[in-house]
């Protein structure tokens, strides 16, 4: 064989051999590829809660990337799919967020469980309001001692800047069908009516919550309802209230998912991280002026459980 | 495979002009595709083995990136292909682009062992993490050498004028970028104080 056939030859296999063991490590270090890497021992999986939670997303056609629930909710059903992974730990850090955000990442908890896997929630500085009420939905709660919990409640802010309007010499017109049909515009006041209405609302919202705490955490009635007027608590505190099942920090957690999904040992821990951040990602930033628009914009007229 | 694809690329590694005199003598296209479609591959491979060390990829990513790679890389072959031989007509220099095209294509072999350089800084574990920049300086200098080479070959220059063939184009993009920022900036400080 001539020399520079024996050397392209070698140097294309080695190629293409590389290329093969490349895309197949690529994939077994994948976010999913992670979690079949379990084959031989079972493992608890980690699903991070962090800030205010509710159904967003960035970039838009193929830069779009999940956030919030929806990202939450895409883990939780990946888990589901998985069956090495037995238990999942709820890292929870967040002061709540919007109600349907809220109840769609609660539903899917639910879901998980009635699959057969086992979640425990561990929360961490803050474990309030809606991300409480996703708590609720888990097999048992965690807590540290200083951990901030409770706030069983709904808020709902509107801002009016009539004032303001009519200092800088704004007028707003409004042409409408539909007597609410303006309802929360921040160019005035809300009427009597409107805050009825309004109140009907979280009314509703508040019965809600307060139903999934009752069935939940097994309480009575009456003494749900003292507790859940938006106080906070501590770990500490909910613990003796029946808001939580165990103090302890986030490895306790895991080995009490383990030990409910019934693996020996310290379980082997998958996390469920983001995949690598899309670039268009890095240059999207939200102002600060965004937050005043927000007041001014009629998508702010939202319900929410949240820690304030 | 035919005797004369091992013995251009074994040229192209070893004495690179005669490499790729063969290779406008026997316009190997099928062959070229084969090796630009490897080296695209290997690229995309090899990039996300040492982006996978900095954050998880999903399998979604890894395939797009892969598309993404291979879609640029081939639009930067073609691109580069016509930018070069308008700086080298600029230079009064005569050749034919589809010349260069395929030269160009073979210049880019070199990237068939980002793989497999990738797997061993991978394999090397803590320690490999500085041999990723060098490989990938290594196997750019080694690529730049051949689009030398290959815009030598194809229009007859000294090395000195392949390189300012080479340059120029960059040097303009460059310079192009830089007034444009600028203005930019211009643009948004006026609007600022206004």
């Amino acid at each position: 064989m001539k020399r520079e056939n024996l050397v392209v030859g070698v140097l294309l296999f080695l190629s293409i051999l590389s290329i093969v063991m490349g895309v197949y490590l690529i994939l077994e270090k994948s976010v999913e590829g992670k979690a079949r890497l379990l084959t031989r021992r079972e493992g608890v999986a980690v699903v991070y809660l962090y800030g205010p939670l509710t159904i967003s997303r960035s970039g838009s056609g193929w830069t779009r990337l999940l956030q919030g629930a929806d990202k939450i909710v895409s883990q939780l059903r990946k888990i589901s799919k998985i069956p090495n992974i037995k238990a999942v730990v709820l890292r929870i850090n967040s002061p709540g967020g919007s109600i349907a955000a809220v109840q769609e990442i609660y539903e899917e908890v639910i879901r998980l469980r009635e699959k057969g896997k086992k979640v425990v929630v561990s929360m961490g500085d803050v474990g309030a309001s809606g991300a409480y009420y996703v708590a609720c939905a888990a097999d048992r709660i965690v807590a540290n001692p200083g951990t901030i919990t409770g706030s069983i409640g709904v808020v709902m802010s509107l801002g009016n800047m009539e004032e303001l309007f009519r200092k800088i010499g704004i007028k707003i017109e409004v042409i409408k069908r539909g007597i609410h049909k303006d309802i929360g515009s921040p160019a005035r006041e809300l009427t009597s009516e409107e805050k009825k209405l309004l109140q009907g609302l979280i009314d509703d919202a508040y019965d809600q919550f307060l139903r999934v705490v009752i069935e939940r955490r097994n309480l009575e009635k009456k003494e749900a309802e003292k507790i859940a007027q938006g106080q906070i608590f501590t770990g500490q505190q909910a613990k003796g209230l029946g808001l939580v099942d165990e103090i302890g920090n986030f490895q306790d957690a895991v080995s009490l998912a383990g030990k409910l999904a019934g693996i020996t040992g310290e379980p082997r821990v998958v996390e469920m991280l983001e995949p690598f951040p899309r670039i268009f990602d890095i240059f999207s930033s939200r102002s600060r002026t965004d937050a005043l628009l927000d007041l001014v914009d009629g998508n702010s007229v939202r319900l929410e459980y949240i820690l304030q | 495979m035919e005797d004369y694809y091992t013995e251009i690329l074994y040229d192209l590694a070893i004495r690179p002009g005669r490499g790729f005199g063969r290779a406008r003598e026997h316009r190997p296209w099928l062959f070229l595709v084969f090796i630009v479609f490897l080296s695209e591959i290997s690229i995309a491979v090899g990039a996300s083995l040492s982006l996978t060390n900095l954050a998880r990829m999903s399998k979604f990513g890894f395939f797009s990136n892969l598309i993404f790679t291979i879609v640029l890389a081939t639009f930067f072959w073609i691109i580069n292909a016509g930018i070069l031989h308008f700086s080298a007509e600029v230079w009064g220099k005569k050749g034919k682009v589809i010349d260069l095209f395929l030269t160009l294509g073979l210049a880019m072999f070199p990237f068939i062992l980002f793989t497999p350089l990738s797997l061993i800084a991978e394999g090397l574990g803590k320690g490999g993490i500085f041999l990723y920049p060098l490989f990938t300086s290594l196997i750019l200098i080694w690529y730049l050498f051949l689009v030398v080479s290959s815009i030598r070959e194809v229009y007859a220059s000294s090395t000195f004028e392949a390189v300012l063939i080479l340059l120029v184009p960059i040097g303009v993009f460059a310079t192009l970028l830089m007034f444009i920022s600028i203005a930019y900036i211009l643009l948004m400080v006026i609007s600022l104080s206004l």
